[in-house]
């Protein structure tokens, strides 16, 4: 079933949009238990990137025998490889015992830096980005909230997921957001099932595009990255999405300035929009806005094969 | 029921239907037949009102039947904050007010009360609604009125998508504009659409 949220404050307002996301995702908690993945943008600083990668499944850390010196390891080819490239590392900090979130300047190819690390076995980057952090892993909003410090994350614009799965596995590389490798600052989250998923993935691929798991929703960011990389711009690109994909769907993208909206021809997949002068928010449940707006608002859904983006 | 044959008539089976229904051998006139057996005796004037900002769905609608139970024929609930659920299954006479907005499945099989909503509904609003009235001064989400068999089902703003799917009697008005596949399965009823539809 899947919950997605997202939320933009308009003009450049920042705010504590860790907090309002977790509390977004905790009220469409029903909808999906299974992960729960958080797109959040911050002001960032100039020149320097931010990247988030994971070394390990939370559920290879609970069950195997060796994956605590693997872990090691890994992350020590990371640091090897991003010294060797010549990225300079300015900030580490551990997420959890297998997320790390590191701050590095660097000049040079980002998409050969980053395939470069991904080479690493058992590395995934979840995101790369000037103001893009994307964490994600298993359990509720506030559990992975709490796990990686989310409350107090000041910034523009978020989207969110909750995800019950039902294409893929229960794991941290099948939960979204999605970001849109290569791209800084791209990421997506999707509530539906593509049913033109491989001849799409197949296409993407031939053009040197990588997948990192099987789930549907990735594509939709593989995909919106490609059009972008064409030269095009979101909103063209989404609007060529309706056509282009098949299936049922819903799925916000957030860019480092943009957040946008599109839904299938069906509308088959629920959307709830709030928008007001300085704010907009959107989730599959009314609710989920009302858990940061407690006062009455007006809310609307939008129509079939609609596309929408707003800019902080 | 003069010369028309009916089932009953013809002894394909002797149980008598509760409700209104649109089949020929309802009769009107016979009283029992507005009222279930276990209905509850209400006072429109008697009135009562709570606030329901952090009551559980469950304890909202429990609290609905025991105000029903104990009189009440005018009920407003405060603050639903688009919860989901509520005001469902509902088949007794009742004024019900919701001052704010619903969230999925408001006021789903009810048969009977006339409600009152001053917010917004979401997804599947008085899904299979038996009679009634159920207005909505705000938007409604898809799924408006689906399979509903009698009543009259009002929402002034706009609806989403397949508002009335499946409709098998009763009245829908749409102040606005509709969406995708509305009336898909129809069979039965009237749909009143002052807006678009959204789906050409």
């Amino acid at each position: 079933m899947c919950g997605i949220a997202g939320l933009i404050w308009k003009g450049g307002v920042t705010s504590d949009i860790g907090s309002e996301m977790t509390q977004m995702l905790q009220a469409l908690k029903h909808r999906g238990p299974d992960s729960t993945g958080f797109a959040l943008y911050g002001k960032g600083e100039e020149g320097v990137h931010i990247l988030r990668f994971k070394v390990a499944e939370q559920e290879d850390m609970k069950t195997g025998f060796d994956i605590h010196k693997q872990v090691i390891e890994r992350k020590a080819a990371v640091d090897t490889r991003l010294e060797e490239m010549g990225a300079d590392v300015t900030a580490r900090e551990d997420a959890t015992d297998y997320a790390f979130r590191y701050h590095f300047k660097f000049g040079g190819d980002l998409k050969r830096l980053i395939d470069f690390i991904e080479d690493i076995e058992g590395v995934e980057i979840l995101s790369v980005g000037k103001g893009l952090e994307l964490i994600k892993d298993l359990g509720d909003a506030a559990l992975v909230s709490e796990q990686y410090g989310l409350n107090g994350f000041v910034g523009t614009h978020a989207i969110g997921h909750t995800r019950m799965a039902t294409e893929s596995d229960v794991d941290i590389r099948s939960a979204h957001p999605y970001w849109a490798y290569p791209f800084n600052d791209v990421s997506v989250v999707h509530n539906g099932q593509l049913t033109n998923y491989w001849t799409n993935r197949r296409d993407l691929e031939r053009r040197g595009h990588r997948f990192m798991s099987n789930c549907d929703s990735e594509l939709i960011a593989v995909y919106i990255a490609d059009r972008i990389d064409q030269g095009e711009e979101l909103e063209a690109a989404m609007t060529r999405s309706i056509d282009e994909l098949d299936g049922v769907f819903t799925y916000l993208v957030a860019t480092g300035n943009q957040l946008g909206m599109a839904k299938d021809v069906m509308g088959a997949k629920p959307m709830v929009l709030y928008e007001s002068d300085e704010f907009v928010g959107l989730a599959s449940e009314e609710v989920a806005i009302r858990s940061i707006f407690p006062r009455e608002i007006d809310t609307w859904d939008p129509y079939q094969g609609e596309v929408k983006v707003w800019a902080a | 029921m003069g010369s028309v044959t009916t089932s009953h008539d013809m002894g394909l089976h002797e149980e008598q239907l509760a409700g209104r229904t649109q089949q020929m051998y309802f009769s009107a006139s016979e009283e029992e037949n507005y009222t279930y057996p276990w209905a509850y005796e209400v006072d429109y004037d008697k009135s009562a009102e709570f606030d329901a900002a952090d009551m559980g769905i469950s304890e909202i609608n429990l609290k609905i039947r025991e105000l029903m139970k104990s009189g009440h024929g005018t009920i407003t609930v405060q603050n639903p904050r688009a919860k989901h659920s509520l005001g469902v299954g509902i088949l007794n006479r009742l004024n019900l007010k919701f001052e704010g907005s619903l969230g999925y499945f408001g006021c789903g099989l009810i048969d009977g009360p006339n409600v009152h909503i001053t917010g917004r509904v979401g997804w599947s609003c008085a899904e299979n609604m038996m009679a009634g009235t159920v207005v909505i001064e705000k938007n409604a989400g898809s799924l408006f009125g689906a399979a509903i068999r009698g009543g009259d089902l009002v929402c002034k703003g706009q609806a989403g998508a397949r508002v009335g799917i499946d409709q098998k009697g009763g009245t829908i008005i749409v102040g606005d504009s509709v969406g995708a596949f509305t009336g898909f399965m129809m069979q039965r009823g009237r749909m009143i659409i002052l807006g678009d539809d959204r789906s050409r």
